[in-house]
């Protein structure tokens, strides 16, 4: 039978289960080869902007940072171009994202998580040469994005995570991350939806000294905590938007924040406060990164360096109150409150609290938090 | 052959061609993805230590926490699947049966929604059921409740999940059981009224029985997307509302712990499809047509 008429007789007849069987693994498996020959580490080349492809820039970016002012450099270096903004939850997002097969140029992770993308062969490294800025970073925090002798990540903005809460409605007795497991505000506490926020929480009201690296009996510990007060929790929230919309509804009253997300809800007039708990504040700095798989490496670079021009510096620190590496930024262009509370003028700011960490145990954290969610 | 030829029979094969990619590539295709991963065939992150692994299947019988959610999905689904059955059977009574006039624009009201964000629906929903919502404001200027007590339980509850699911999925529910109305042959409830039934007596002995595939089809349009559903727990949930779509949503891309996300995926189609073979049995053996008036 000639392929033609056994393609009519199929046509004529139905497809038979075997038929579709055969197609079905077929493709399956020849999808299945193919991803198999992924995870090879691309070839690595010399950055020219001729070798860029075209298109927009693609950058997997925090919901927020995808502003024009935050890169107006860059807009006006290559005029007409929009870069692209798919959105990042968090690093893990990205992380998965990147993992499993998204295209970007460029992402923004955590320095914490630098050393899980590390081990996969996810980034390639920085020409500095082309990022004319790089130079007013600050030593100590370019330092934390080398790996090998290269720059793999280049450090964009830094900042505090803490408790915040009402003040017309809470009343605190002592600084402290146990207000998020006070019996007190039973059914106006809010806890966070992420891997670590809640176990690390606990553990530093707990007293433990390394909240990202438990052992097995602090993790027990914490895990008993956290089944208990559940109780006290009316939400997880899984968004900045969320939070902001519960506070100020007065639907919950105490939260796990991150410091832009208290700055925006103070300049809506809200009487909200950042607590500098006795256990200290978590610090974190995060940065801009270039996917090993990204096609557009030269214009990368450029974004980079209009990012972390002084005058985007700038607007980031006066619009989110997120401290910049870039030590050319004028603070007394800042509102002096959030200078303050957010330590903008001291260098050493990010070793005052406990620095977010790399997490080598974090599937324990994760499995911690979905046994805690749905009990 | 003649190119032409060729190219007709080309064409004359290719509707039942067409169908059977789009299943392959769409639904086929994928599951074959999501069993690989699920006894180790793939990995994520890729890795060459690809083999099989049943280490998945064994541990979702050992762990309480994902049989309990799912059981918990499986109640959450059943009262939202009830409560929309129970909500639109009177709606597409209404439209089917009883008005004459601007019948379609009248449905096309109760697709209205649709025309807007779910998203926006769900956000609504909590601006609505909040502390200082609409209906708490309500209660206080009513005097149902004291100032600065708002009712607690009406947002980041299951009641919450259960109250924006039926929202959500009465639309789809009202299509099915007006379209099994509106084809019951008018003479039928004629007959019955001449051979002396009431009206109540009618609806229970022929349009009800003649409406109950809609039903049915209502009922599992609503209960299978609700067993899964993640995004309304998420949203209006609160620190009780994680249910098992949520654990599915946090293997994928939180604990990255593909295997055992492929493995629930897996689970959860097998429950649904058992559940549809049980009720397609079920439904083979009361027969599904009106059964004769007696008396």
């Amino acid at each position: 039978m000639s392929v033609h008429t056994e393609l009519s007789a199929v046509g004529q007849r139905e497809m038979g289960r075997r038929g579709l069987l055969g197609l079905t693994l077929g493709i399956a498996g020849a999808a299945a080869l193919s991803a198999c020959g992924r995870g090879a580490e691309p070839a690595v080349g010399e950055v020219k902007k001729s070798a860029d492809a075209a298109g927009s820039l693609v950058v997997l970016e925090w919901s927020g940072f995808e502003v024009p002012e935050l890169w107006k450099p860059y807009a006006a270096e290559f005029p007409g171009e929009k870069p692209e903004f798919p959105v990042m939850t968090n690093t893990q997002d990205a992380y998965t994202k990147l993992l499993s097969g998204a295209k970007a140029d460029l992402t923004h992770p955590s320095f914490a998580d630098l050393e899980q993308w590390m081990e996969v062969d996810l980034l390639r490294p920085f020409d500095t040469s082309l990022v004319k800025n790089f130079t007013a970073l600050n030593p100590a925090l370019v330092k934390r994005g080398q790996f090998n002798g290269k720059q793999y990540a280049i450090p964009s903005d830094w900042g505090y995570n803490s408790v915040a809460y009402r003040a017309d409605l809470v009343e605190v007795d002592e600084a402290s991350w146990g207000l998020l497991f006070d019996e007190r505000y039973k059914g106006k506490i809010a806890w966070r939806d992420h891997p670590t926020t809640m176990p690390v929480a606990a553990a530093l009201y707990l007293g433990f000294e390394k909240p990202y690296d438990m052992s097995d009996a602090e993790l027990a510990e914490v895990r008993k905590l956290l089944l208990d007060r559940k109780r006290l929790v009316k939400n997880l929230w899984a968004t900045e938007t969320d939070l902001r919309a519960d506070m100020a509804a007065g639907n919950v009253v105490i939260a796990p924040s991150e410091g832009g997300t208290y700055v925006a809800m103070r300049k809506r007039g809200l009487d909200v406060e950042f607590m500098d708990p006795v256990e200290g504040r978590i610090t974190w700095l995060e940065g801009f990164a270039i996917p090993a798989v990204g096609q557009r490496p030269y214009r990368a670079h450029r974004y980079v360096d209009a990012w972390i021009s002084t005058a985007s510096a700038e607007w980031l620190s006066q619009n989110y109150s997120y401290g910049s590496p870039n030590t050319k930024v004028d603070l007394s262009k800042l509102d002096a409150e959030f200078v303050r509370t957010f330590n903008l003028d001291k260098p050493d700011a990010l070793d005052q609290g406990v620095p977010e960490s790399s997490c080598p145990r974090k599937d324990r954290y994760v499995a911690l938090m979905s046994e805690v969610k749905a009990a | 052959m003649a190119p032409r030829r060729v190219a007709r029979r080309h064409l004359a094969a290719a509707p039942a061609w067409i169908p059977a990619v789009v299943l392959v590539l769409l639904f086929l295709v994928p599951l074959c993805y999501i069993g690989a991963y699920s006894v180790g065939l793939l990995r994520f992150p890729p890795s060459s230590e690809a083999g099989i692994d049943l280490s998945g299947w064994t541990g979702i019988f050992s762990s309480s926490i994902y049989l309990d959610l799912f059981l918990r999905s499986v109640t959450v689904a059943a009262v939202v699947a009830t409560l929309v059955v129970g909500l639109a059977y009177p709606v597409a009574y209404f439209l089917a049966l009883i008005v004459t006039k601007r019948r379609y624009a009248l449905l096309l009201l109760v697709l209205a929604p649709f025309f807007t964000s779910f998203l926006l629906r769900v956000f609504a929903w909590k601006v609505i059921l909040g502390a200082n919502g609409v209906v708490n404001s309500v209660a206080y200027e009513l005097g149902l409740r004291a100032e600065g007590d708002p009712i607690s339980f009406l947002l980041y509850s299951r009641v919450a999940v259960i109250i924006v699911l039926v929202y959500v999925w009465l639309p789809f529910a009202v299509l099915p059981i007006y379209s099994s109305l509106e084809s019951i042959d008018g003479r039928l409830m004629e007959a019955a009224s001449d051979l002396g039934a009431s009206g109540a007596q009618g609806f229970r002995k022929v349009t009800l029985p003649l409406s109950l595939p809609g039903v049915g089809a209502a009922f599992v349009l609503v209960f299978v997307p609700s067993l899964g559903e993640f995004v309304t727990p998420q949203l209006v949930g609160g620190a009780n509302g994680f249910m098992y779509g949520n654990a599915l949503q946090e293997l994928f891309t939180t604990a990255l712990d593909w295997k055992t996300g492929s493995v629930l995926t897996m689970f959860l189609l097998l429950a649904v499809l058992l559940a549809a073979v049980v009720a397609k049995t079920i439904s083979a053996l009361t027969g599904g047509r009106p059964r004769a008036a007696h008396g």
